[in-house]
């Protein structure tokens, strides 16, 4: 899964001591803004489509492969391509919904408590969203059987999917088994699984003098967003 | 016995004798393989000649022959289709079809002229695969239940569902429109495209239909054939014909074909 840790480097910056942030690293440690949430949904599909073993009998073994000369399926974000004339097989995109953010105590500015003897205030925003795998073919059986391989997957995995990037919830809401799309030098067939995801933002401020003067905001794992700052 | 074949009928040729053109019900599922051969008689019931070869599964069959008969002899033709599970015969057609004499020879003429115009002119040269719609069924990659095409890749159909996924190339000289190029947003939500989208001219001898190929001589891309009409026509036979080409992706099945 994307969720491997990997090294990274914090400069010493006076502000917040090395041993605060060591150790956040991991995808699921990082807020979740469209981009991230593209690269963890991209990167589940493309892993399973990687070994033809997670296939079932039946399904076409379209094997994915980084190398674009040797995948026999595409999978991508949507809006991706920018191929003038792309080379079709069947393929996958991953397409996001709109966002919905809400707080988890009604307060629009997403303050959810504090500490007023150490200047600190937390904050929490909760994010709704479905992602949409659309699986797009040159024959209907094609797109449908291709759904339906993801379908089992992200069905049989939500949980270890929510545990492991820290979603609040994630589960398998839609199918819509076929559509017609746009024909480019032939027709072409949709298929399309929908998945909503809930998940939660927190960070602290810590105000560390009367004249507000911001030092660092600090995510809820220890992911730095900002660092010195004023806010006036 | 009713007959599976839903079409047999006789487009004129400028030359040679005639092509046979015939089309099978897509309901027909007796197993491949399906051989045809075109029969000939002086009387519309025999006795029968077989013309042609046994013919492989194809659809289209041109008669070398320019067969002559006196002024009140009339020939008539036949289809007889073998499978593994029986035989079927086609219903009998004269040999200017749905035509008289007078215009058999117009239409005749009319192919020349328009033969002579794109081999002269601004024609070129190419070859036309003709897509399977009806035949024997693919047995590697159809669901045994629903019959969807669960392969566009596969080695067998082609994506096309039948076992034999095209038969051709035939040749025939054609004028194109000049391409055009527009880069645009795709509908389905992928990302930008620029689809190449032509128009090609050709006499009606052989009519195209949409997903059939077309590739240029000397050249190495391969076109879907889109929509087609038939822009001239005579009691239903079509003279000269219209098409949307569209240009196929590199590794589309497109270029397997034939090779």
């Amino acid at each position: 899964m994307s969720n491997t840790p990997h090294p990274v480097t914090v400069p010493p910056n006076g502000l917040m001591a090395t041993p605060d942030v060591a150790g956040f690293d991991l995808l699921r440690q990082v807020r979740k803004t469209p981009t991230v949430l593209y690269g963890i949904f991209t990167e589940l599909v493309q892993q399973f489509y990687m070994n033809a073993d997670n296939l079932a009998i039946g399904v076409p073994q379209k094997v994915f492969s980084p190398d674009k000369d040797k995948t026999k399926i595409w999978i991508d974000t949507e809006l991706r391509w920018n191929d003038e004339h792309p080379e079709f097989k069947p393929a996958i995109y991953i397409k996001l919904s709109p966002i919905t953010y809400s707080s988890l105590t009604g307060r629009t500015d997403a303050v959810a408590g504090g500490q007023l003897s150490t200047g600190e205030e937390d904050f929490s925003r909760s994010g709704t969203g479905t992602v949409s795998f659309v699986h797009l073919a040159g024959s209907s059986g094609e797109a449908c059987m291709l759904g339906d391989a993801t379908l089992d997957y992200l069905d049989a995995f939500g949980k270890v999917i929510r545990n492991d990037f820290c979603f609040t919830s994630f589960s398998l809401t839609g199918r819509t088994p076929l559509q017609e799309l746009p024909k480019e030098s032939k027709e072409r067939y949709g298929s399309v699984v929908d998945c909503t995801f809930v998940f939660q933002d927190r960070w602290t401020i810590k105000l560390e003098s009367q004249r507000l003067k911001l030092k660092s905001i600090v995510m809820r794992a220890g992911h730095r967003i900002l660092e010195r700052g004023i806010i006036q | 016995m009713t007959t599976p074949i839903k079409r047999f009928t006789v487009i004129p040729d400028y030359t040679a004798g005639a092509n046979f053109v015939w089309g099978v019900s897509g309901s027909l599922a007796d197993p491949a393989p399906w051989t045809f051969q075109v029969e000939l008689a002086e009387g519309p019931d025999g006795p029968w000649t077989a013309i042609s070869p046994v013919l492989a599964f194809t659809s289209v069959w041109k008669d070398p022959v320019v067969r002559r008969a006196g002024k009140d002899q009339v020939f008539f033709y036949r289809l007889i289709l073998t499978t593994p599970v029986t035989q079927y015969r086609s219903p009998t057609i004269t040999p200017y079809g749905e035509l008289n004499r007078r215009e058999y020879l117009l239409v005749k003429d009319i192919m020349r002229r328009e033969v002579l115009h794109g081999r002269t002119l601004m024609g070129i040269k190419a070859d036309l695969w003709l897509v399977s719609t009806w035949g024997p069924k693919c047995t590697v990659c159809l669901d045994p239940i629903t019959n969807m095409i669960t392969n566009t890749d596969c080695p067998v159909c082609r994506g096309t569902g039948h076992a034999v996924p095209y038969n051709g190339p035939y040749t025939l000289w054609l004028t194109t429109t000049p391409s055009k190029h527009v880069t645009e947003m795709a509908q389905d939500g992928t990302g930008i495209r620029q689809p190449i989208t032509q128009e090609i001219r050709t006499i009606g001898a052989l009519m195209a239909k949409k997903n059939d190929i077309i590739a240029a001589h000397g050249d190495t891309r391969r076109y879907y054939v889109d929509d087609v009409e038939s822009i001239v026509e005579l009691r239903t036979i079509p003279v000269v014909q219209k098409a949307t080409i569209r240009e196929a992706p590199l590794t589309d099945v497109a270029y397997m074909v034939g090779r």
